[in-house]
């Protein structure tokens, strides 16, 4: 019952430290509705060389013109295919579009009947794949006329992925806010709030009671996992209101990976708070670390065609498989077992972090013989 | 004689070369008051944080009602409250949620409105804790050492930096605690202090503990009888001939004050004012007082303890 009541008082002092914070409830829960709704409003995007998929059923001249035009761009690295392994590999993410040439495309034009259908699948979930679109429907509609001058040759039809058309444009914002909110919380303001408290040693006189390292800890972790369930129901609140966003897919899997996401993003703040020399150390080094995270984990913008080192470093940033996760059981509604190495990386980053601080919080409070 | 509370043996602590430490033993009793005197840097902090196992001493131990603070912390730290030297009080928390979160850490905490109503915070339970004055905000940190009903409670520089009526209102607050039964030791560099509230008093300077016993024998056995200050009003006096006046036991000259220690104030009176007609010094001031925790600690420094 003791360790009860210690560890509500906890979870609420840490909860109450959070909201009260101006600049952290600025950060955890204005800014990202101000990004929400001016991102909302002035959306778009643009990339290069973007892996796409071609599903030549036409097999004649005018399939041989799309290929050469998309080969001959350098902006797309082309996967010829089967329909059914493209949309796939489109879902999955290794693709950002699907281009399908119908049967009889060629001859349509053969016989000059107007424009030839070709329709591109695209994942609205993905950022990327929206920019693939974008450049591909502008490339595909243009090829006649920039061959002739005259009316286009191709008709493009845009198709979403089944799974995702009860969705609109602002749903697809969703998991990159959410990742963004879920690492303000945990990155920044756990990591500025953990030095202040250990330089001006509100920590050292809470660690001259009997209160325990458990319990403070434990009560560091509900709190941040309270303030996650806020912002989603913020954030799915704001956006259900002004621009009618669906609710997540699956909400289960939604919530334990709101909670996994949360704790990842706590445990770097807690190892960045508990490492640093002091608040004025903690507030560039965690800011830094927070927008790295942001803008390289995929979560804003699109990187495809960052240049490779970008690339390579998305891999690294634990936000980056956030996103993914996100993007797949929240908008798609699939099971958490689609995205395995998401939750790994996840589960290693809040592990690595919890140990870290542990281990120098021990070592700055626990004293032994 | 009391049930010893405290019992610190042989504490040492060093850090590189300099021991801040140097084999400290003391033992405090239920309801009493044990002052550790010195100047900054003598080693207060260290010696009290290592009482309260808040720092493993190098060798020594500290028994807590009979719990070494170290090996037994679990047990100790539900007996003792800490105020600490300088505590900042958590951001955005408010003085009766503050109270609340510690009162959950202890067993059997005093109720918080109680503790509200002893500290006289009642009307600032929902004021934010970094909005109160420092008279509050130090009523508060004892209030915080409190909430767990402990039998022994530190307390490091409870009134610096406060007015002259918070440190009285802050004493009657350390004397109530004292009548309840609870041992206390407290660090201080207020020598007014340690003599008015302390029932024995440990001088610590580099380290060590110089002296002990309460504020009367340290004054018999370790000061002058009295002591006589002059103000010269700018005259230079030779020391050597003042210190060879009837009586005189020891001569310093500070910030144009002149502090004559003697064995027989009437004596060394008349001594000086013979000198001071043959030579026309000016006695603008002239002072005579008992000796007090000050003179006892130039007698075993050679120097001032200052405020």
């Amino acid at each position: 019952m003791r360790t009860y009541t210690a560890l509500k008082q906890m979870t609420q002092f840490h909860f109450r430290t959070l909201m009260r914070n101006k600049i952290a409830f600025f950060f955890n829960l204005v800014m990202p509705i101000i990004f929400l709704v001016v991102f909302g409003m002035m959306y778009g995007g643009s990339s290069s060389e973007i892996p796409v998929g071609l599903v030549d059923q036409d097999g004649g001249p005018t399939a041989q013109l799309v290929r050469q035009a998309l080969d001959q761009s350098g902006l797309y690295k082309v996967t010829v295919g089967e329909e059914a392994d493209l949309l796939r590999k489109l879902d999955m993410g290794s693709v950002r579009a699907v281009v399908i040439l119908r049967p009889g495309v060629s001859e349509t034009v053969a016989q000059q009947r107007g424009p030839a259908p070709v329709t591109i699948r695209w994942d609205p979930t993905s950022q990327s794949s929206s920019a693939a679109r974008g450049s591909l429907e502008f490339m595909l509609g243009g090829i006649e006329a920039n061959a002739r001058g005259a009316a286009p040759l191709l008709q493009v039809e845009v198709a979403e992925l089944e799974a995702t058309t009860r969705l609109n444009i602002y749903d697809f914002m969703m998991p990159g806010m959410l990742t963004y909110m879920l690492l303000n919380a945990g990155v920044v303001s756990v990591a500025i709030s953990l030095a202040f408290q250990r330089q001006t040693g509100t920590m050292r006189h809470m660690f001259s009671t009997p209160l325990s390292m458990s319990v403070w800890m434990t009560g560091r972790i509900l709190a941040n996992l309270v303030l996650s369930l806020l912002q989603l129901a913020l954030i799915w609140g704001v956006g259900l209101a002004l621009f009618e966003v669906q609710l997540p897919a699956n909400l289960v899997g939604t919530l334990l990976l709101l909670f996994l996401c949360a704790l990842a993003g706590l445990g770097i703040g807690m190892a960045i708070g508990t490492l640093t020399r002091n608040a004025d150390a903690a507030m560039p080094v965690s800011l830094v670390i927070s927008m790295a995270l942001t803008f390289l984990g995929n979560a804003m913008m699109p990187l495809d065609g960052a240049p490779q080192i970008i690339q390579s470093l998305m891999r690294f940033m634990p936000s980056y498989y956030m996103t993914h996760a996100l993007q797949f059981v929240m908008m798609k509604g699939q099971s958490l077992m689609v995205v395995p190495v998401d939750l790994l990386i996840l589960l290693v980053t809040a592990a690595a972090g919890f140990t870290l601080a542990g281990w120098r919080l021990r070592k700055l409070f626990v004293v032994s013989a | 004689m009391g049930k010893v509370m405290i019992e610190a043996t042989n504490l040492v602590k060093r850090y590189g070369p300099t021991t801040a430490v140097d084999g400290v033993s003391l033992t405090v009793q239920a309801g009493e008051i044990l002052g550790l005197l010195g100047p900054n840097g003598a080693g207060k902090t260290t010696t009290m944080e290592m009482m309260e196992g808040l720092r493993a001493p190098d060798s020594g131990n500290c028994r807590i009602c009979g719990f070494d603070s170290i090996r037994q912390a679990t047990q100790a730290r539900e007996r003792i409250g800490i105020a600490l030297q300088s505590t900042r009080m958590p951001e955005a928390t408010r003085v009766l949620e503050l109270l609340q979160l510690y009162a959950s850490f202890y067993p059997n905490p005093m109720p918080v409105g109680d503790l509200l109503r002893q500290f006289d915070l009642e009307e600032k339970a929902r004021t934010n804790c970094q909005d109160l004055s420092g008279g509050q905000r130090q009523r508060l940190a004892i209030a915080l050492a409190l909430v767990g009903r402990p039998e022994v409670i530190f307390l490091d520089e409870p009134t610096t930096g406060l007015d002259p009526q918070a440190r009285h209102s802050l004493w009657d607050v350390i004397r109530s605690m004292r009548a309840e039964g609870r041992a206390i030791i407290m660090s201080t560099h207020y020598m007014e202090e340690a003599e008015k509230l302390c029932d024995r008093v440990a001088v610590m300077d580099h380290g060590r503990i110089l002296a002990e016993g309460t504020p009367r024998e340290l004054t018999r056995q370790h000061g002058p009888e009295a002591a006589i200050e002059l103000d010269l009003a700018g005259a230079t006096a030779d020391l050597a001939e003042l210190s060879r006046l009837p009586a005189v036991t020891g001569v310093k000259s500070e910030e144009g004050l002149v502090l004559l220690h003697t064995a027989n104030t009437p004596s060394t009176l008349m001594g000086l004012a013979a000198y001071a007609q043959e030579r026309s010094l000016p006695l603008w001031d002239l002072r005579t007082r008992q000796a007090t925790m000050e003179d006892v600690f130039m007698a075993l420094t050679g120097r001032r303890l200052r405020d």
